[in-house]
């Protein structure tokens, strides 16, 4: 009796810690992967933040200690508030990170990530004079031509990304290893 | 055998087997069980230690994993994780590896070649835990503190159980090799530890089974077996010590069980005999070759003497109670033949360690030492039930021994006389003599008699015959003297009485015999000179001359009387007398013949109980003792003379100290106490022998008669004198009895003139002149006579003449034959004729004499013719009338 009694106590925690995981867990997902048919954005808006755990922005990236890590949307939002979702909350190089919509390309040390939406024009031009420490993302085979850093593809269902290491360096940023084994491919 | 004595049995041979294997054992086992407890112990700590490595890495791997995972994990690239995951299978024992998603599904997986695509579910927390086919690490990869999925890896054991296999293997060899060293390395050491016990193990063996104390260990070392060498060496020798002691202890006390004269016999606790000595052997009649060994019972048979009875054997109750037994008194030992020997022993428990081991028991014979307990105490009894005094003395002279008869005769106790000097009881004149007498004892050796005298306790002093003997002892040694002495006081008393009666009746025959000779001349004297005279006509001168002869015949008739008085063969005619008035009427008759100053007294009894007596001759006593006793009183000076009579009771008891032999009853006591000069004690023995006088002029037969006078009568005189104060004599004549006998009164004076008879007389005499005087006084008289000289011729007459003879007279002592015996046979031929019995001797002896006999009458001599027809006559005109 009584260890039937601490079969469905522990029954109960297990049910209680599995619906706690799927909330926390299944929350962030949704907030970084949105289910399926998941829009491709929320994927990458996920992305953008897990790139901020896989790659060093150097100091001079920022202007002071305080500021805020700031994620850079140039053009039309793609992400809604997927991307707000997902780093709520959150921090990247000890700064609190925050989304910003930019229309004009950015000041130095204002952006730390500047996602050039597809919208924008004259990428090429954007991403030539930014300054140090700015990760660039885009979309398409192309961005990463127009001197981009990141550029997410679509393989088959799955979001993936290609980098270009070179364009990183000169940012002065470092590419952990880790998410270059899990980049599409990437441009030394 | 069942399951339970194996193991004993195992142990019992493991205690059998030999120090060396055990030595060997102990070494081996004792390493092998270290090593194994070290391997175990190594085993132990490096499987544990492994284990935690194990983990370690194990976690670190899945860290690792984990963290190579992230990437994968956090752009959801499956492909990369498994990757990732295959990377891990450089790790043969990694089972599967499975990335799991933050939600729980399985994100990517890995799995050996052969193995189940499967892993165990992911915890939320990094554990490390058990699993079904080896171990499970659950590990949650994290991603800048974010849990972006968790890799579970599943790791098989084989490794762990590889490792230990090849621990077990190294130890196990490492066991064998130790085992064999150590065997090796023991093999050679552990001779250094068993050769000395080796040796001490032999040396032991040498000892227990030869008892061979001489062996010595050889010491090798130094150590604790050096010591223990050297101790058991020790203890060999002093062993060795003891047992030589003890050797000559049992040597010398087996010699001494030997050679004592007891017979000693010992078992076991069981009863069984195991040593005996050879008096023991001998006296139970058993060789040791079968007395050992057997039981007690077998060999000692016991019986009580007295009732008789079988005894307990004293060795059970020895075994039995544990105390030493003494064995009953009259015990009989019944030996194996029969035989009954009286013992007398004891016996006693034989411990050992506080335990009864065994029963010992001594035993003698007292066969011999009874013998002579029963001579020794026969001998006692007869020394004890003596009447003799048996006094032993030590050479110094002090008492020893004091018999009962010693107690009796000198009034002294055992207790009192023992430890006294013997010459307490030597008066001291004696001693002298007495010492000569101890010195002949002293050097001769010889047992001397003597007679002496003793001082009794009361001071009294008494005669005594001893016999005086040495003691010696077996050496010859004189060790004391023994005096076996007797009260003769009495004797001597009755011996110097016996002389005086001895002298007395000697004397007496010879006064007797004088007067009766005499009496028959004075037969013959006076017969003759009656008849003369009767011849003689009256007128004539020769008259006068005839009477005169008759005169002086008459008065030596009577000093033959009283020489036959003296003799007690005088005339005696009894008659009943009242003592106090016969004294009456003598006393006036004889105040004439005491001087005047002798005032006479008279204390007579008044009621004076009669006696048998002879009136004559008492007269006769009386007055000789008074004018004695008169005459005692020295001239010229007064005394006094006492006469008394009274009654007295003469006992059984009575201390009679005179002259005469006294019966008990009652007595008349007649006494006259002078107070004369008195006598020492010469004259008082001799005052009664004839002849004897102190008297200028008399003739020493007053005293000598009286004797004669009592000793006729049965009575006794006693004389008690003291010199210078006076006598007294003291008569005791017994008083007449309701028979008195007959009185006999002497011969009535007849009528001469009616003398005549006729007849034939027969007179029978050997005195010549008696026959004829009868012959011619009766033929005178008328009678007709034959005379024959002896009492043959006379029978002989009487034999031819009886039909005419009318009357005999017979004199009663003659040659030939005597008066008796022809009294006797003339009595045999014819009874009817009157028969006279003529003697000089007195009529009362001849009547008693011849009482039944026939007798006619008697004639009492000398007689003068008268009296003797008056006789005849009176007896012929009774005819042949007897007398009663």
């Amino acid at each position: 009796m009584g260890a039937v009694v601490q079969l469905r106590k522990r029954r109960a925690v297990f049910r209680r810690a599995t619906a706690w995981l799927c909330i926390a867990e299944c929350g962030a997902l949704l907030a970084q992967q949105p289910p399926r048919p998941v829009s491709p954005y929320s994927v990458e808006a996920a992305f953008l933040m897990n790139f901020t755990k896989f790659i060093d922005w150097p100091p001079i990236a920022f202007k002071d200690p305080g500021a805020f890590f700031e994620i850079c949307i140039l053009g039309e939002d793609p992400f809604g508030s997927a991307l707000g979702q997902v780093i709520q909350g959150d921090q990247a190089e000890g700064h609190k990170l925050a989304v910003r919509h930019i229309q004009r390309p950015p000041e130095q040390k204002t952006c730390q990530i500047l996602y050039v939406s597809d919208s924008e024009k004259h990428v090429t031009a954007i991403l030539s004079d930014l300054g140090p420490g700015v990760l660039t993302v885009g979309n398409g085979d192309v961005f990463l031509n127009e001197g981009g850093i990141i550029a997410f593809v679509i393989e088959g269902r799955h979001v993936r990304f290609d980098i270009d290491q070179r364009a990183a360096s000169k940012e002065s940023l470092v590419i952990s290893a880790k998410l270059l084994s899990v980049a599409r491919s990437v441009r030394k | 055998m069942n399951r339970s004595d194996a193991a004993p049995v195992t142990m019992k041979a493991y205690r059998n087997t030999s120090i060396k294997r055990k030595l060997l054992a102990v070494i081996v086992a004792t390493t092998a069980i270290a090593l194994c407890f070290a391997g175990a112990a190594m085993v132990l700590l490096d499987s544990t230690l492994f284990h935690i490595s194990m983990q370690r890495d194990l976690a670190s791997l899945a860290s690792i994993a984990g963290d190579n995972s992230t990437a994968a994990l956090a752009f959801d690239d499956p492909n990369v994780a498994t990757e990732t995951l295959t990377s891990l299978r450089a790790r043969p024992h990694l089972v599967s590896a499975c990335l799991y998603r933050p939600d729980g599904s399985l994100f990517a997986i890995y799995a050996r070649p052969g193995a189940a695509r499967s892993c165990p579910p992911p915890r939320v927390q990094q554990t490390i835990e058990g699993a079904p086919g080896g171990i499970a690490v659950s590990h949650p990869v994290m991603l800048r503190g974010k849990r972006v999925g968790t890799l579970v890896l599943l790791y098989d054991r084989g490794e762990m159980w590889q490792r230990l296999a090849v621990y077990a293997a190294i130890v196990f060899v490492i066991l064998l090799a130790a085992s064999a060293f150590a065997i090796a390395a023991s093999s050679r050491l552990r001779n250094a530890i068993t050769a000395p016990i080796s040796h001490l193990s032999r040396a032991a063996a040498a000892v227990s089974e030869r008892a061979d104390y001489s062996v010595r260990v050889p010491k090798e070392t130094g150590d604790e077996l050096g010591v223990l060498v050297d101790a058991f060496n020790q203890m060999l020798e002093r062993v060795q010590m003891r047992d030589v002691e003890l050797q000559d202890a049992r040597n010398s006390l087996e010699t001494t069980l030997t050679s004592i004269g007891d017979a000693v016999v010992a078992t076991d606790e069981n009863g069984c005999v195991s040593f005996a000595n050879p008096v023991a052997k001998s006296l139970l009649r058993w060789t040791e070759t079968d007395l050992i060994g057997k039981h007690i019972d077998e060999v000692f048979h016991m019986e009580r003497e007295y009732p008789r009875e079988r005894l307990e054997n004293p060795v059970h109750r020895v075994l039995r109670e544990g105390r030493t037994v003494g064995l009953a008194n009259r015990t009989i030992l019944v030996v194996r033949d029969g035989t009954e020997i009286p013992i007398d022993d004891t016996a006693a428990p034989i411990r050992q360690g506080g335990r009864i081991a065994g029963a010992v028991l001594v035993f003698r014979d007292i066969t011999e030492r009874r013998r002579a307990q029963q001579d020794a105490a026969y001998l006692a009894a007869i020394v004890e039930s003596s009447n003799d005094a048996i006094v032993g003395r030590s050479p110094e002279g002090v008492i020893q021994t004091w018999n009962a008869g010693a107690e009796k005769l000198y009034g002294y106790s055992a207790n009192e006389a023992i430890g006294l000097q013997v010459e307490t009881l030597i008066p001291y004149e004696n001693r002298p003599r007495e010492e000569e007498m101890m010195e002949r004892v002293r050097t001769g050796g010889a047992v001397v008699h003597f007679e002496s005298r003793r001082i009794r306790k009361d001071a009294a002093v008494v005669d005594v015959s001893l016999t005086v003997s040495p003691i010696r002892d077996k050496a010859g040694q004189l060790i004391g003297m023994s005096y076996i002495s007797r009260d003769i006081t009495e004797q001597k008393k009755s011996a110097e009485s016996m002389r005086q009666t001895q002298k007395l009746e000697s004397l007496g025959v010879l006064a007797g015999g004088i007067a009766h000779d005499f009496n028959n001349l004075l037969t013959g004297i006076l017969g003759n000179a009656s008849l003369a005279l009767e011849d003689t006509p009256p007128g004539s001168v020769a008259r006068q001359s005839m009477e005169s002869v008759i005169a002086a015949g008459d008065r030596a008739a009577q000093l033959a009387q009283q020489m036959l008085a003296y003799s007690g063969k005088g005339r005696f005619v009894v008659e009943r007398m009242n003592m106090s008035a016969k004294i009456r009427e003598i006393v006036p008759l004889i105040k004439a013949a005491i001087r005047p100053n002798i005032e006479l007294r008279l204390a007579l009894a008044d009621d004076l109980p009669p006696i048998d007596a002879d009136a004559a001759q008492m007269q006769q006593l009386i007055m000789n003792v008074i004018i004695n006793g008169a005459e005692a009183v020295p001239e010229g000076s007064p005394g006094a003379l006492t006469i008394a009579t009274r009654r007295q009771e003469i006992g059984s008891r009575y201390a009679h100290n005179g002259s005469g032999e006294l019966k008990p009853g009652p007595h008349v006591v007649f006494e006259v106490t002078d107070t004369g000069c008195g006598m020492d004690e010469a004259t008082k023995s001799r005052i009664f022998d004839p002849f004897f006088t102190t008297k200028f002029t008399g003739r020493g037969l007053g005293l000598s008669a009286v004797v004669g006078i009592v000793r006729g009568h049965r009575g006794a005189v006693e004389v008690s004198s003291a010199l210078g104060k006076g006598t007294t004599f003291r008569f005791l004549f017994p008083v007449a009895g309701g028979n008195a006998s007959a009185k006999q009164k002497g011969a009535q004076e007849g009528d001469a003139s009616d003398l005549r008879g006729a007849g034939l007389v027969l007179v029978v005499d050997d005195e010549e002149i008696v026959r004829n005087m009868a012959k011619r006084a009766l033929e005178r008289y008328g009678y007709a006579v034959v005379v024959a000289e002896d009492g043959a011729a006379g029978v002989d007459l009487y034999c031819h003449e009886q039909d005419r003879i009318r009357c005999v007279v017979l004199d009663l002592t003659m040659p030939v034959m005597g008066g008796e015996e022809a009294l006797s046979r003339m009595k045999a031929v014819r009874a009817d004729i009157p028969i006279l019995l003529s003697s000089g001797f007195n009529e009362a002896q001849a009547v008693e004499r011849f009482q039944g006999k026939g007798l006619a009458g008697f004639l009492q001599k000398p007689y003068r013719t008268s009296t003797l027809l008056e006789k005849v006559k009176s007896v012929a005109r009774q005819d042949v009338k007897a007398l009663k």
